[in-house]
């Protein structure tokens, strides 16, 4: 009996089976005590690019008689030839950091070309209010 | 050895190299994103003077700004004269030097507003 199965393993097409199925069987076995069930993930790792290496944020004010004093108008965003069609977002912040507002922009081919935008500044932000600006950009 | 033997072995090969390339095709790509923040520099926060001029009216005329901190150079300074409600009778603007600024700056007044009513001055420089 012995002899016989020695003989049939060293069939050598029969030993590469039976070292697949054993392998097969193996993950099988992995996959089954695993017991946890998601839906499809895929991961991965890319470098995370910026359309500008540093940007400008200049700000535009005008007079509002209801703070009364000025208020921020709008702030201009300048390094802006490579962003087309990405999404800017502009959060003006006042003490402890707590931002007063935020304002998103689309920015344009037509703004791109010029380099820089002026993003408008609704509400009445008092200027003397403002301590930091923060600007993100992405899309 | 045997081409059977050969057929099988490719065959594991293949599954194997399958399963890699499944890996290999899930790539990720990642939209662009740029963030950071600063400070908002303040030049002059102790205040300012004021000294105006008048035409035959009494009107507002000029407004001259004093005591700007040297940190405000090249700026824009923006006055605006405002009544007792605190609306907008008058304003100006003015340049203020990068280079040579003495401290102060002369806005010229748009909207000749009566000095009667000019109870406060507005300024800010950006």
């Amino acid at each position: 009996m012995k002899s016989a199965f020695v003989g049939i393993l060293r069939k050598k097409w029969i030993l590469a089976a039976v070292i697949g199925a054993v392998v097969f069987s193996s993950a099988y076995a992995f996959a089954a005590t695993l017991g946890v069930t998601s839906n499809s993930l895929g991961a991965g790792n890319s470098a995370v690019a910026s359309c500008a290496a540093s940007v400008t944020a200049a700000y535009t004010i005008a007079y509002d008689s209801t703070i009364p004093g000025y208020r921020v108008a709008g702030v201009n965003i300048n390094n802006l030839t490579a962003c087309s069609g990405k999404t800017i977002t502009v959060d003006l912040t006042g003490a402890s950091n707590v931002s007063l507002t935020e304002v998103t922009y689309t920015v344009l081919a037509a703004d791109a070309t010029a380099g820089n935008k002026t993003i408008t500044v609704g509400g009445s932000i008092n200027a003397a209010s403002v301590t930091g600006v923060a600007v993100a950009i992405a899309g | 050895m045997k081409l059977s033997t050969v057929l099988t072995l490719f065959v594991l090969v293949a599954v194997g190299a399958a399963s890699f390339a499944a890996a290999a095709t899930l790539s990720v790509a990642s939209a662009s994103l740029g963030s950071g923040r600063v400070a908002a520099a303040v030049c002059d926060s102790d205040g300012f003077t004021y000294t105006h001029t008048l035409n035959t009216s009494h009107a507002v005329t000029t407004v001259t700004v004093s005591g700007i901190n040297a940190a405000c150079a090249g700026g824009t300074l923006q006055i605006t004269l405002a009544n007792s409600s605190n609306a907008s009778i008058g304003s100006g603007s003015a340049a203020l030097p990068s280079s040579g600024f003495l401290g102060w700056a002369t806005v010229t007044i748009a909207g000749a507003p009566p000095s009667a009513n000019v109870t406060s001055y507005r300024v800010a420089i950006s």
